[in-house]
């Protein structure tokens, strides 16, 4: 990096980092709705993933979507750096809620509407990856890609909203809900969102930093 | 430029048939007890098959023994599936608690359903104390979590 103004960023993340893990030890209280525990701890990392790749896939198609519209470059460079932190975060999302199922409902994965949707995902965030890697920097792997990163955003709604309108294993949606208040304890809440900033946080850092590099490609 | 479009179109096909097709078992991951008690009756499932049934463990029917745990699947409409494991419990499995088991019925044994997996299905409401119901209904708007029965 250029500027050295960068230089505390990381360091900056890194102790918000502790200190949000912190709060998560020492202040954020078990679940005693429904015996849950301090299992509910995984949420703070499961939730705050999901979400991420949910708006980062929904910003860089829409960044996709400009490019395009309009072919400039510089769209297309950016929606690719942000799809690449949606499809770590996709991965994440993942990943930490295998580790939730297999503490609360005492599986790894089950292939209900949730699960498969999020999957699905994910994959689609891949197969943008392999194909823009695959064309290099030509315009068809530009174009390719952009109108798979435009799908993946369509996939979105489908994911979130997939609790209601299918029969699945995985629970309802505590926040987003379709009526009512957040089922949720504010101390909690609070929590949740210092995790979801945390790692919107490292989301941005990781966009800038691919933007700030090489051009090429 | 035509074979980009071609090919996109043949994949984006593909990917909504592997999807719909996909969902069309996953969007019924499973069957409540009173839908299991009419159409296994009606013929509307096999016998024989190997399938899900979800609902809430009624309170009082675990019966634990050296050889296993029998506990009945209840639901909002009083269906009754009556079901058999000898596997590892998870953590949460509790009375009152939502459970997904799979399995296929033995109707030899009285249409005892023979588990081989359980899964716990718990709600999405999450709080610091334990609430009485009329406390959980002020908050959350409903009387107990989404993931239980009383």
């Amino acid at each position: 990096m250029k500027n050295q103004s960068k230089k505390w960023i990381l360091p900056a993340w890194f102790i918000t980092l502790i200190l949000v893990d912190f709060g998560i030890l020492y202040w954020s209280p078990p679940d005693a709705a429904q015996n849950m525990g301090t299992r509910v701890y995984m949420m703070y990392m499961h939730v705050p993933f999901a979400w991420t790749s949910f708006l980062m896939t929904v910003l860089g198609a829409l960044a996709a979507g400009i490019y395009l519209w309009k072919k400039e470059n510089d769209w297309e460079r950016t929606s690719r750096a942000i799809i690449e932190v949606a499809a770590v975060a996709a991965f994440l999302t993942l990943m930490t809620g295998s580790v939730w199922g297999k503490i609360t409902w005492g599986t790894w994965w089950v292939w209900d509407a949730r699960l498969t949707t999020m999957l699905i995902l994910f994959l689609l965030l891949c197969a943008y990856l392999i194909v823009r890697d695959m064309y290099g920097s030509s315009y068809e792997g530009k174009k390719t890609g952009s109108i798979i990163a435009v799908i993946a955003a369509l996939n979105v709604p489908i994911v979130h909203l997939s609790v209601n309108y299918w029969r699945t294993l995985h629970q309802g949606s505590t926040i987003f809900r379709q009526e009512g208040p957040p089922k949720i304890d504010s101390d909690m809440f609070v929590i949740l969102l210092a995790c979801f900033g945390v790692v919107l946080w490292w989301a941005f850092s990781c966009v800038k930093l691919r933007l700030s590099g090489s051009k090429n490609g | 430029m035509k074979r980009t479009i071609y090919s996109l179109s043949l994949a984006f096909i593909a990917i909504v048939w592997l999807v719909f097709s996909g969902l069309k078992e996953a969007s019924l991951f499973f069957y409540f007890p009173i839908e299991v008690n009419t159409e296994i009756k009606t013929g509307e499932i096999e016998p024989q098959a190997r399938i899900r049934i979800g609902g809430f463990v009624s309170p009082g029917s675990i019966e634990t023994s050296e050889e296993g745990v029998l506990f009945t699947l209840t639901d909002d409409e009083n269906g009754l599936v009556e079901v058999w494991y000898t596997g590892i419990l998870p953590d949460m499995f509790a009375e009152g608690q939502g459970a997904v088991v799979e399995g296929v019925f033995d109707n030899d044994i009285d249409w005892i359903f023979f588990a081989d997996a359980i899964f716990v299905k718990h709600g999405e409401e999450y709080s610091k104390e334990h609430l009485d119901k009329s406390e959980m209904k002020e908050k959350f708007g409903s009387g107990i979590p989404s993931g239980t029965i009383e």
